[in-house]
């Protein structure tokens, strides 16, 4: 079920009234939403159901252990432990095993074998991370509360964020389920202004600018001369920023409706002036869950600089790897890690004249610009299916020829989804409060036709998110 | 201020309430030809059954509005201006927006045809009539010796052949190697027009390497006729009859490369509603027309027609049904002049013929590695897989010319 889907507007439509009528009786309200969760995680594979119920199984009972136990640091290494087995299992062994076998070819001719890699359940890497989150607050003494196991397994498996995130902190999610909802205080125009947003985003910038600019490119990069390749690349940075940041717009949307709050996801990063700026804006909940549970536990900054800058740099290539078994997510990691460490590097120069630079307007638009192609050279590798692929794309980069995809749609979708970030935040609010003075009535009419325009100007057909894969 | 924090921008469950009864009525006046027309889309099942009559109930009553012409006028608009990602709209569109009939729950029936004729075998059921292109014997009670499909073939066509042949029943098994006939030397300065046609069996993998392998060879030109998400099954999302005619315009290639299939393995209401289960005998029978409705239309436009069997897949279930699939392109395929059935799984399964994931393959400086052969969801091929068979058909397509005759003796 994509968001995207009458399938899915009915299901939540269906959720949405049922939720609300359940409202006064906050158990059988979350007893229906774990239901309909695992409903909607059940509609894309059953069959993968009870590897979810089991991760979220025993990431409750370990992290209950961790709250009472003398022996916290055991239990919480245990807990980890199992949850990333299966993660270890379903996304890496085939990854490290052709790795293996590719080191031993270039010793030796490698046998003609087969290993029958399993398929990857969807949204194993962000269930993951949440069951992991649930331990950690419980080892850090962050849930105030015994933790309620329905209570646990719905802050898992909550469907707006079950498949491609935000991804919540169990510190900060549990607490909203163990309080009623208020049905006098839905953020019903937020909601769905975002969840507008989000299908605009979604079904008309980043399907136009898959179909008709990045997948003809980068499928078949030597087709293309120097501009064709330039306009693909920021067409993937404008793409991947419209799907991913649709996606979570749609996912807040639909749990504002029902009365929950997500942390947000996005800022602008296309706006940022340097990587660290850039990673506080871009997946921010996963930036900052790296940030929590991994870089300030190898040490953080707190060590020698080139402790800092070791960690900073395991923190990204890790974070590559969590985004795909491959080397091309790996390398994309290390780039942002070294772009971390360099900005470091250069903060750390405090004379008058660096101080002096760093302040004028000129600069900081200068920064905007070098680190927008620095992460574009980062989609790149991102985007690639192999390094070969990649490097083929950059050196076409120096190719004299016509431009030939700047149709009038891709570039009208490639400046929405570029410069649209630099559109004043007030805006959206503005349009809340034009909103709250209409009769609900017809703000449901006016988000209908919304959706019907939406619509029409999209591509016909719906891709997949790219943050499904992850 | 931040907004929840403004008393006017909060609702109540009565406010949303009416909220989504807006919504509603909203989105069902504006598209409930959408609506009927998803419904009528949708895979064979209980949602479906109840969904399909309740839309078209909706939009039966809705129609007297006249507002369900609201969605193709604008569709028509936006594709004058370019805005448009669908070849045959872009191709066809017609200046008068008053032609632009709402879209149809169930396809009429074609124009004046083409027509092919067809002599389907005594112990076939005759071909529905669903498939659009069957016409009925006008005597019904009398059993019918022969079905008379008529293909509609759209854009200016070449007539097509008249092709009288016997069908023969559905293979039971397939070829596990098929030499691919020679297709003669290329002449110099007129390259071989090769047509890259199919689901996303092609435009995964198979056409990104092809591409790529020949984007600098002056020898070979390939055509990008490929869609994902489509098919022969469902016509009423994507027609191929209609669709590749505007893809490939007015080129007839010399070779057409076809892997097509991949998302057929579903049940189908046929165009007279009647409902066929994936793999029952009407289901075959109805496949298998619309599979050769497309061969014959690929036979009119191209020279040489090879098409690419499904690999196996990881899902026994689906690979079971792919096989199915299979069988029936096999069958059609083989008995159309000019064109070739292909197994890849040979190249780029095991050795008895089942998925593989991981294979021997060597990279560009001559080193032999393992790399995956399929993409992560066990059904599309990766560019390793597809260069596997790429090397295969790579010399068919561009052959090594012929060493020049040994120089007479001295003397």
């Amino acid at each position: 079920m994509l968001f995207p889907t009458v399938e899915y507007a009915l299901f939540f439509m269906t959720v949405l009234v049922v939720a609300w009528l359940l409202a006064a009786q906050p158990g059988l309200h979350k007893n229906f939403l774990l239901a309909a969760s695992y409903a909607f995680y059940a509609s894309w594979n059953w069959r993968y159901l009870p590897l979810l119920i089991l991760i979220s199984l025993t990431a409750t009972l370990i992290a209950q252990k961790i709250q009472f136990s003398a022996h916290k640091k055991r239990w919480l290494t245990a807990g980890i432990i199992l949850c990333l087995a299966p993660l270890a299992y379903f996304k890496y062994a085939g990854f490290l095993l052709l790795t293996g076998l590719n080191i031993w070819s270039s010793f030796a001719p490698v046998p003609d074998m087969d290993f029958p890699a399993p398929l990857l359940p969807l949204g194993i890497s962000f269930f993951v991370f949440h069951a992991i989150s649930l331990l950690m607050d419980s080892y850090r003494g962050k849930l105030a509360e015994r933790i309620n196991p329905r209570d646990a397994l719905l802050y898992i498996a909550f469907f707006p964020q079950l498949i491609a995130g935000p991804i919540l902190r169990a510190s900060a999610f549990l607490p909203q389920l163990a309080i009623p909802r208020n049905p006098f205080a839905i953020r019903a125009n937020t909601g769905c202004l975002l969840i507008v947003s989000g299908l605009f985003k979604k079904i008309i910038l980043a399907n136009i600018l898959a179909t008709m600019l990045v997948e003809p490119v980068f499928a078949d990069p030597e087709s293309y001369a120097g501009a064709d390749t330039l306009l693909a690349i920021y067409g993937y940075a404008a793409q991947i920023y419209c799907d991913f940041s649709g996606y979570t717009d749609i996912a807040i949307g639909c749990a504002l409706l029902l009365g929950y709050r997500f942390p947000r996801n996005f800022n602008a990063p296309y706006t940022a002036v340097n990587p660290q700026d850039f990673w506080r804006r871009w997946h921010i909940s996963l930036s900052t869950w790296l940030r929590d549970y991994l870089f300030i536990p190898l040490g953080g900054s707190r060590g020698p600089k080139w402790r800092t800058y070791a960690n900073l740099m395991v923190t990204m290539v890790l974070g590559g790897l969590w985004h795909g078994a491959s080397w091309t997510f790996v390398a994309w990691g290390g780039l942002h890690g070294a772009l971390l460490v360099g900005h470091r590097i250069w903060s750390g120069i405090k004379t008058p004249q660096t101080l002096a630079l760093r302040q004028s307007t000129a600069w900081k638009w200068l920064s905007r610009l070098l680190l927008f192609h620095a992460v574009c050279l980062g989609w790149v590798l991102f985007r690639s299916p192999s390094f070969s692929i990649a490097f083929q794309i950059l050196q076409n980069l120096g190719t004299p020829g016509p431009l030939t995809l700047a149709t009038t749609p891709v570039v009208l979708v490639l400046i929405a989804g570029l410069f649209g970030q630099y559109l004043p935040k007030r805006l959206g609010f503005a349009v809340e409060t034009m909103l709250a003075r209409l009769p609900s009535f017809v703000r449901g009419a006016a988000l209908a036709c919304a959706l019907f325009v939406i619509q029409v100007l999209g591509p016909t057909g719906v891709s997949p998110f790219i943050y499904f894969q992850f | 201020m931040r907004p929840h924090h403004l008393p006017g921008l909060l609702a109540n469950t009565t406010q949303l309430a009416f909220g989504l009864a807006g919504f509603l009525v909203a989105i069902i006046l504006l598209d409930s030809s959408g609506l009927a027309v998803w419904a009528h889309r949708l895979d064979v099942g209980p949602l479906r059954a109840i969904a399909a009559p309740a839309t078209a109930n909706i939009d039966a009553h809705l129609r007297p509005l006249g507002l369900e012409n609201l969605r193709p006028r604008l569709i028509a608009a936006l594709a004058r201006l370019g805005w448009s990602d669908d070849p045959a709209a872009l191709a066809g569109i017609n200046e008068s927006a008053a032609e632009f009939a709402p879209p149809p729950i169930i396809p009429p029936p074609p124009p004046p045809p083409a027509p092919i004729l067809i002599l389907p075998p005594p112990q076939m059921p005759p071909v529905p009539a669903s498939f659009a292109p069957v016409q009925k014997s006008e005597k019904p009670a009398a059993p019918a010796p022969m079905a008379i499909v008529v293909i509609h073939n759209p854009a200016p066509p070449p007539p097509p052949p008249e092709i009288l042949r016997p069908i023969p029943a559905i293979a039971t098994s397939l070829p596990a190697l098929t030499p691919l006939p020679p297709l003669g030397p290329i002449p110099p300065g007129h390259p071989r027009q090769v047509a890259l046609v199919g689901d996303s069996m092609m435009a995964v993998g198979l056409s990104a390497v092809l591409l790529r392998t020949t984007a600098t060879d002056p020898k070979l030109h390939m055509l990008k006729a490929y869609r994902s998400g489509t098919g022969l099954a469902r016509p009423d999302v994507f027609d191929w009859l209609d669709e590749y005619p505007a893809m490939i315009g007015k080129i007839h290639p010399d070779v057409i490369i076809v892997a097509l299939g991949a998302n057929d393995a579903q049940g189908y209401v046929d165009a007279n509603g009647q409902t066929l289960t994936f793999g029952s005998d009407a289901w075959v029978a109805s496949y298998r027309a619309r599979v050769t409705a497309f061969m014959n239309l690929l036979h009119s436009t191209g020279r040489q027609i090879l098409w690419i069997g499904l690999p196996p897949m990881r899902s026994p279930v689906y690979d079971s049904h792919i096989a199915e699939i299979n069988r029936i392109t096999y069958t059609v395929v083989s008995a159309t002049p000019n064109a070739i059935w292909w197994n890849p799984t040979p190249y780029i399964g095991t050795p008895t013929g089942t998925f593989r994931d991981l294979g021997l393959v060597e990279t560009p400086t001559g080193h032999r590695e393992i790399a995956h052969l399929r993409a992560g969801d066990g059904i599309h091929l990766s560019d390793d897989g597809a260069s596997l068979l790429t090397e295969v058909l790579m010399p068919w397509l561009e052959p090594l010319p012929l060493p020049p005759p040994p120089a007479p003796p001295p003397g």
